[in-house]
């Protein structure tokens, strides 16, 4: 892809406990266009938040990248030293919204004063210019001006989040790597957040990587969908494919068929018997093959990411 | 209509609780008037956002907490103040089954005995064995099977959808004619929880229990639940079957929220939605003054503001909302 603004080759990011390596992420290749968003599923430790902290080129210990490429507007960044990925990489092309993040506001200064430490950090800015930048950001993310005089527990959860997601931004970074961003906020303000991500992406020319768990919040943002099992791709597939019904790989068939719908009164929720395989020891073949109500003997030998149209790649000898 | 029902397994009328803030003593109208029947063997889902007061709701049902005002009855009896053996008595027939698999439970007792306490605190089962019977019956009930695999282990070996599974168990163990549960799969993960709700439908159909189910959830309500109550900063605001309240709300609030849930369908993508609400939810310590949703309210009239609370009314049959002015939006 010419455009990509992320490309990763062959990752794999492993986490040394003392039971071992857990592969976490285990081989795992795919681009980011410029101004698309792409969602990035899975059940939980399918690798989905691990393959996110390693755009930053910070795997969360015990962890290390062992393998493969991500090369981000071109430069190459697991080559880079701990000073030059601050410098050059981390919230300078590269944020992150963690989850969570908006509970991990330090209760004891006010949201400017945390705000300005981490512009502080990488632009020596004057006082008055930084206070009107960080005005700016958060008038994007539809904050007053005096929020950066509020500590954490006078703003609701809705807004801290919106506060994070200034914080990732204002450095203007080319992409933003979001973890369930929404996740932990009511319906009716997890609506406004996803209104307002839209909007910031127009105005701002991002490029997004939207991980969750919830398929249905990923039809309202992605673009196109990479889904993951096991510390692979299973599936690389557009929007529009995955939510009319047409995916090719039986995981993200099921897994839709696990996502509840609001205007659709079923007698029986489908789900996903069985649970994701130990990634200590990662099993041979296919790996969803276990769970897989449709595997056969062709199963035992791993599928290849092949694609079966164009713009959709799937890893499974079903598929195309 | 109402003469028509049967007597309600379980009757709550004008149930409040107010709580001082531990900062300031301002007084926190946690729940602050709620009115609602569950008849046996129904599904009654209590929906709203964070500090609507659900969960207080579900724990003044309980009884874990006591209300400062209003009445609760089960099959016919008033309990809302009782002796500590009538207390017992109901708490053995009414359950609860709680949102965080992880804290519910003794990490220091093995399934067997997650599942046994119960039984010795009520005095149920006339020996050990008869016990171990019970503690089998309902593992298996919940589908732990072979339930040998799962007797000894401690809750730490277990998966957050099988603690929920010997969390339910647990309080089937019982044989209660009411389940209160609270946000029971909201940590499970997504491929279980489909499969946790649906063995708690089989469970309920098959023994007829009662449910009351508590969530923020619109999407399981609706799989999980026969009507659903919208809860809005400490009230009900509208209540009536699932089907109704969902595809045809008539309160604002219900609305918007409705309106709100991403659906895992096509088309969403690049558009931004029209909400139909403003704001966010007032503090429970500073209601706002007549109809209660007023500001939020894009419909909303000199008249919502300044007359008193719209109550409860009907708009369907078996269907009532708190909006003077849902006819005309």
């Amino acid at each position: 892809m010419a455009d990509a603004v992320v490309s990763v080759r062959d990752l794999a990011l492993h986490y040394f406990t003392r039971r071992g390596a857990v592969h976490a992420v285990d081989g795992v290749s795919f681009e980011l266009a410029r101004g698309e968003t792409l969602g990035l599923v899975g059940e939980s430790g399918c690798g989905k938040t691990s393959l996110g902290t390693a755009l930053l080129a910070m795997p969360a210990p015990p962890g290390r990248i062992v393998q493969g490429s991500i090369t981000v507007d071109g430069i190459g960044i697991l080559t880079m030293g701990e000073d030059e990925l601050r410098r050059r990489v981390r919230w300078e092309k590269v944020s992150m919204v963690f989850q969570g993040a908006m509970n991990s506001l330090t209760p004891v200064l006010t949201v400017g004063k945390q705000m300005n430490q981490t512009l502080q950090r990488h632009r020596r800015t004057p006082r008055n210019e930084a206070r009107s930048l960080m005005e700016r950001f958060l008038g994007m993310v539809g904050l007053p001006a005096d929020t950066l005089d509020r500590y954490p527990h006078e703003l609701s959860g809705g807004m801290k989040q919106r506060v994070v997601i200034a914080t990732a931004l204002f450095l203007e970074p080319r992409v933003v790597v979001m973890d369930e961003p929404t996740t932990a906020l009511d319906v009716i303000v997890q609506a406004q957040i996803l209104n307002t991500i839209k909007e910031l992406k127009k105005e701002l020319d991002l490029s997004l990587i939207f991980i969750t768990h919830d398929l249905a919040t990923e039809a309202e943002v992605a673009d196109r969908l990479i889904v993951m099992y096991a510390g692979r791709i299973v599936e690389s597939v557009p929007n529009e494919i995955v939510f009319s019904g047409k995916a090719c790989h039986p995981y993200t068939r099921m897994l839709l068929a696990a996502t509840p719908r609001l205007h659709e009164k079923v007698s029986d929720l489908a789900f996903i018997p069985g649970a994701p395989p130990d990634l200590l020891s990662p099993p041979s073949g296919c790996r969803f093959r276990a769970r897989c109500p449709v595997a056969f003997d062709r199963c035992a030998a791993e599928p290849p990411l092949r694609e079966v149209a164009p713009g959709h790649t799937a890893a499974c000898w079903r598929c195309g | 209509m109402a003469a028509e029902l049967p007597q309600p397994l379980l009757s709550v009328s004008n149930l409040a609780r107010h709580f001082r803030a531990r900062l300031g003593g301002a007084l926190v109208r946690a729940v602050d008037g709620v009115s609602f029947d569950v008849q046996r063997g129904e599904v009654l889902g209590l929906i709203g956002e964070s500090g609507c007061g659900k969960t207080t709701t579900g724990r003044l049902v309980m009884k874990l907490i006591p209300p400062t005002a209003g009445r609760i009855r089960f099959e016919g009896r008033d309990i809302t103040e009782c002796t500590r053996s009538e207390a017992a008595a109901y708490r053995r027939r009414a359950q609860m089954i709680f949102q965080d698999p992880y804290a519910s439970m003794n990490p220091r007792f093995r399934v067997r005995d997650v599942l046994r306490e119960p039984l010795s605190i009520h005095r149920v089962g006339a020996g050990r064995k008869e016990r171990e019977e019970m503690v089998r019956g309902a593992l298996a009930e919940v589908k732990l099977l072979p339930t040998e695999d799962y007797l000894d282990r401690f809750p730490h070996m277990l998966s957050g959808g099988q603690r929920q599974r010997v969390a339910t168990a647990r309080s089937l163990i019982l044989s209660p004619l009411l389940l209160v549960a609270d946000e029971p799969v909201s940590m499970i993960d997504l491929s279980t929880r489909a499969e946790i709700l649906s063995m708690m439908r089989e469970v309920q159909r098959a023994r007829g229990l009662s449910f009351l189910y508590i969530t923020h959830d619109v999407s399981t309500a609706r799989f999980f639940t026969d009507r659903l109550a919208v809860m809005y900063v400490g009230r009900i605001v509208e209540i009536g079957s699932a089907e109704d309240v969902v595809e045809r709300p008539a309160h604002p609030y219900t609305r918007a929220l409705v309106k709100a849930v991403c659906e895992p369908s096509p088309g969403g993508v690049r558009t931004i939605r029209d909400l139909a609400i403003r704001g966010e939810i007032p503090s429970p310590t500073a209601i706002p003054s007549g109809c209660r949703f007023h500001p939020r309210c894009i419909f909303a009239t000199a008249d919502c503001r300044m007359l008193p609370e719209p109550v409860l009314s009907d708009v369907g049959p078996g269907h009532q909302a708190a909006c003077r002015r849902w006819k005309e939006i």
